[in-house]
């Protein structure tokens, strides 16, 4: 292998158990470098804020840290996320809107 | 009502908010419940919110829904008994512990039926049944523990001090507890001491998820502390010492104190052998660490534990991979998969194990699947594509290195396939404007020393 996909999928687990992100309801590995997240980001437990909008924010700026994070970590080439409830668009996470049908 | 609340910084010099522990622990078990009402632990978590702000009428229909979406959940039964017991039905209680002693959850059963008989105050008969209940699990210090309170409460010290002896021999922590505590002085029993924390003691051992949960929503604050103490409360009513260390290692990370967060992992795996959580934990701590056969050996142990679980087979086929191990980490791979068909992460490590071992068909196949199920990247496109091309397929292998280029500008063997495969089809104009791509983002290697000579011809 040409990268220590073991490694980077140890720290990736690591990045993720820190935030206390629900790694029940996320598949993740690491595949030549590159590492893939998919499923639902939940936080479980997370700083409280009064604020119900700045919470909503503080949680996106928790999945673009989650991402920087995880490119950060040394031998990763590239980041798939396929997350059912985040999508980046031009350069910037959002939540994704679901609508009913 | 036993509420926990603490100020919590929340911007650096501005406002403060109060946070309600129990109530952050509702709103995570609730936000859940909302979005699977069938999910039985869900239940069984709310009833021990309940439980503990002495709801019980409440939590017994938290227990019930838990126990009616599956007849089999145990520690449900085994809540809604506790739960019973509180309102006073205690013969229903009895019931449901009775059920319970001839399945493999005997030694809970024969704990619940001595609690009964210390609401009972009899306690001869709660003796007897947590005697039974230690020959039935000797490493368990819980039933030593509760021993010598039922001792204590019989007036025989002597009996009470040897069966703490025996609960900190077999569960250590305690010793720190009952010094916390102060219940031996002197190397006598302190009876203030100790009836204060009887009276405190919480006799539903299921009680420790809740106090679990709620260091959790401590720590994920700031708060480790606290943390540490509900951590403690737990380990009071179920001695497991694997989730004991296990949650301190989770703290020290938190923390950054990696070198102690490894210690915890150790010490949770020596006492517990058979934790698999404590085994994972540990085998993830040694692969961060890049120690892949002491990780391979703790995800071995784990896999011997739980055979059925795809997420240690798949972290195992890794270390396989980089061990060389090339056809066991294919066939953890496929059983992983067998278990869990969608799991596509782990099809994308056996489409490239697949790769690299040569076997282009069988991995093509696999790569297909995974880019059908939703799941693509630009290295799973360029493999693809390599694939295509080596099977003279260069009309489809140059599509696969064209959405690769397009999915990720600046990945930069995209490029330098795509022109291999330009030159294989003959257009090398074609060929030296993807090579230049290539050189423009690639870092210079070997691979690039060959583009710099295909350019040159």
């Amino acid at each position: 292998m040409s990268v220590e996909d073991y490694r980077i999928n140890a720290f990736v687990r690591s990045v993720l158990v820190r935030r206390w992100i629900d790694t029940s309801r996320m598949d993740f590995g690491t595949s030549n470098g590159v590492v893939y997240l998919k499923g639902m980001f939940r936080q479980t437990y997370r700083r409280r804020i009064c604020d119900e909008l700045e919470e909503e924010e503080d949680l996106v700026r928790v999945v673009h840290r989650l991402e920087k994070d995880i490119r950060s970590i040394s031998g990763v080439k590239d980041v798939i996320f396929r997350l059912s409830n985040f999508e980046k668009k031009s350069g910037k996470w959002t939540r994704r809107v679901t609508t009913l049908t | 009502m036993d509420k926990k609340s603490h100020d919590v910084d929340v911007m650096p010099g501005g406002l403060r908010v109060v946070l309600d522990i129990m109530n952050e622990v509702e709103r995570v078990i609730t936000e859940e419940l909302e979005m699977h009402p069938r999910f039985p632990d869900l239940h069984n978590r709310l009833g021990l919110i309940r439980f503990k702000q002495g709801k019980f009428d409440a939590a017994r229909v938290c227990f019930e829904t838990a126990v009616r979406i599956n007849r089999t959940y145990s520690v449900a039964r085994f809540n809604l008994g506790y739960a019973l017991a509180e309102l006073g039905r205690g013969v229903e209680a009895e019931s449901l512990f009775v059920e319970a002693l001839g399945e493999d959850t005997r030694p809970q059963a024969l704990g619940a039926l001595a609690c009964l008989r210390m609401k009972e105050k009899k306690y001869d008969e709660a003796a007897a049944h947590l005697r039974d209940g230690a020959a039935a699990s000797p490493r368990s210090a819980l039933f030593p523990h509760n021993l010598g309170i039922a001792y204590f409460l019989l007036g025989d010290r002597d009996a009470a001090m040897a069966r703490l002896a025996e609960a900190v021999r077999l569960c250590p922590p305690y010793g720190e507890v009952f010094a916390e505590f102060g219940l031996i002085q002197d190397g006598r029993l302190c009876t203030e001491a100790f009836r204060e924390y009887i009276g405190g003691h919480e006799f539903n051992p299921f009680l420790h998820e809740l106090h679990d949960q709620m260091g959790h929503a401590y720590a994920a604050n700031g708060l480790f502390a606290q943390a540490e103490g509900e951590y403690r409360l737990s380990l009071r009513a179920m001695p497991s010492l694997a989730n004991y260390y296990g949650n301190l290692a989770l703290i020290e990370s938190a923390q950054d104190k990696e070198d102690e967060s490894l210690a915890h992992l150790r010490k949770a795996v020596e006492a517990e052998p058979d934790s698999v959580k404590a085994c994972v934990s540990l085998g993830f701590e040694y692969s961060a660490r890049g120690m892949a056969q002491e990780a391979a050996e703790q995800f071995e142990a784990a896999r011997a534990l739980k055979p059925g679980y795809p997420d240690v087979r798949y972290n195992l086929s890794l270390l396989y991979l980089e061990m060389g191990r090339q056809d066991e980490a294919l066939e953890e791979l496929r059983v992983a998969l067998k278990v869990n068909p969608g799991y596509l992460v782990a099809r994308n490590s056996l489409a490239f194990a697949l790769f690299k071992k040569g076997d282009l068909d069988a991995a093509l196949d696999e790569y297909r699947k995974v880019v059908a199920g939703g799941l693509c990247s630009s290295d799973i496109l360029v493999n693809m594509g390599i694939i295509l091309r080596e099977k003279g397929a260069l009309d489809k292998a140059v599509e696969c290195f064209d959405k690769a280029v397009s999915l990720n500008p600046g990945y930069a063997p995209a490029y330098y396939q795509l022109g291999l495969a330009y030159q294989a089809k003959g257009q090398k104009e074609k060929a030296r404007r993807a090579w230049k791509a290539y050189m423009d983002r690639a870092q210079e290697d070997a691979e690039m020393q060959d583009v710099r000579k295909n350019m040159t011809e």
